[in-house]
């Protein structure tokens, strides 16, 4: 059983699976884009959840060209318009189950 | 394989400068770019975009292009003329999930599946240097129903994986894995299988697999967090006079009391009786739903205007003048 999923990661395993350097990732945790836990580098621990934002990040920065200041802006709004479309389509749903049944 | 006109994806004239080509990159990438954009065919639309601004922003790569351009057409077949040789390289690609079409892998691509994809693992600033990268990661996704999620469920998974020969790339395998799922995973949530993904290059190592969470509807629940909801359909009687009912729950039948005059929309909580989380359960509320019959009976009509004659009870008071 290959049940070897990972909880969290290091710094240095970090940037290997995001495909920054660790500069980069200093840079990209200064803007707020990710918060790694840990007091210093040594000690910060990754999530997946972190990974995938901080990927999202790099995507964002190389392909539509943007500094990272705008990205943290652009992941903040992505996610909060995520959350507003579940809620909005969860509500729907639940509203929708309520007056006409399932 | 089908010619690509990257002039025309672009939207700009064959004699359009760097600038120009820059602005309808950007504009259109913003547009179709997958983790912004909205439109249903994304994915697909951004990669001819990015690709068409490979080509066209290089100048050794777009004089080549538009020296093959005068055999080709948008839409029609294509084959390069014998013996060309694509000079100009994929070198220093700057996508950062390069995955190229056939069309481009055949004019630039001989070797290149070997040059790191942008900045690899180990943080080359060149993508000249391609002795060895990391593979690609994957990501799959793993519909559970919610039951599932309420303890350690073991999954079989298939997945695609990419494969590489020294000369060029090869149809993927098809790729199974036995996966443990934890309990009290949630919708949109990943797990990273290292090692699972892409095979690595030259001695990089391979990438990861990502399996995405994603919580199948239920026929009766609503999902709000770690919280369920379900709806109660009741008689007006039951509202009235209280009731005890046998409600389904994820893990079983439980009995709820209903109490007497009860409304519709009122939320009883069950707890504990939601879906599990790494640190607990959420609850179950149960919603109140007073429902007429269809069909009524004169016997039945009869105990109605009893019951409108001697109650005293008025809902739309807020209207009175």
């Amino acid at each position: 059983m290959h049940s070897e999923y990972t909880t969290s990661l290091t710094l240095v395993d970090a940037c290997h699976t995001i495909g920054l350097e660790s500069q980069e990732v200093f840079e990209i945790i200064e803007y707020g884009i990710i918060t790694p836990d840990g007091e210093s580098p040594d000690d910060w621990r990754f999530d997946v959840r972190m990974i995938s934002t901080a990927k999202r990040a790099l995507r964002l920065q190389r392909d539509l060209h943007l500094e990272w200041s705008a990205v943290a802006l652009v992941i903040e709004l992505l996610d909060e318009r995520e959350q507003l479309r579940a809620e909005n389509a969860m509500l729907s749903r639940r509203l929708e189950r309520f007056l006409h049944g399932n | 394989m089908d010619f690509k006109d990257y002039y025309k994806i672009l939207g700009v004239a064959t004699d359009a400068d760097l600038k120009t080509i820059k602005t309808a990159y950007r504009r259109l990438a913003r547009k179709y770019h997958p983790d912004v954009s909205t439109e249903h065919d994304a994915e697909k639309q951004f990669k001819d975009v990015a690709e068409a601004y490979e080509v066209l922003s290089d100048d050794k790569k777009r004089a080549e292009y538009d020296q093959l351009r005068q055999y080709g057409r948008a839409g029609q077949s294509f084959e390069p003329p014998p013996g060309w040789q694509g000079a100009a390289g994929s070198g220093n690609n700057q996508y950062s999930n390069a995955d190229f079409s056939d069309f481009f892998e055949n004019i630039f691509g001989a070797g290149r599946f070997r040059q790191s994809a942008g900045r690899g693992a180990s943080g080359f600033e060149s993508s000249e240097d391609f002795t060895s990268s990391r593979g690609r990661d994957i990501e799959v996704e793993l519909p559970l129903f919610l039951e599932d999620t309420l303890s350690d469920k073991a999954r079989s998974i298939e997945y695609n994986l990419p494969h590489y020969s020294d000369t060029g790339r090869l149809p993927d395998i098809r790729k199974t894995l036995k996966v443990k799922i934890p309990a009290g995973v949630t919708d949109g949530e990943r797990i990273r299988l290292k090692g699972q993904g892409g095979p690595g290059f030259g001695n990089g190592p391979a990438g990861d697999l990502y399996l995405r969470i994603r919580l199948v509807p239920h026929p009766l629940f609503d999902v709000a967090g770690s919280d369920l909801t379900i709806t109660v359909p009741l008689t007006p009687w039951e509202a009235a006079l209280g009731a005890k009912l046998n409600v389904p729950t994820l893990s079983g039948r439980i009995s709820l009391t209903v109490a007497p005059n009860s409304q519709t929309g009122q939320r009883l909580r069950i707890k504990g009786r939601g879906l599990r989380t790494r640190t607990g359960q959420g609850d179950l509320f149960a919603v109140l739903k007073v429902v007429m019959p269809q069909k009524s009976d004169s016997d039945a009509n009869r105990l109605w205007q009893e019951l409108a004659d001697k109650a005293a009870f008025n809902p739309r008071t807020d209207w009175e003048a």
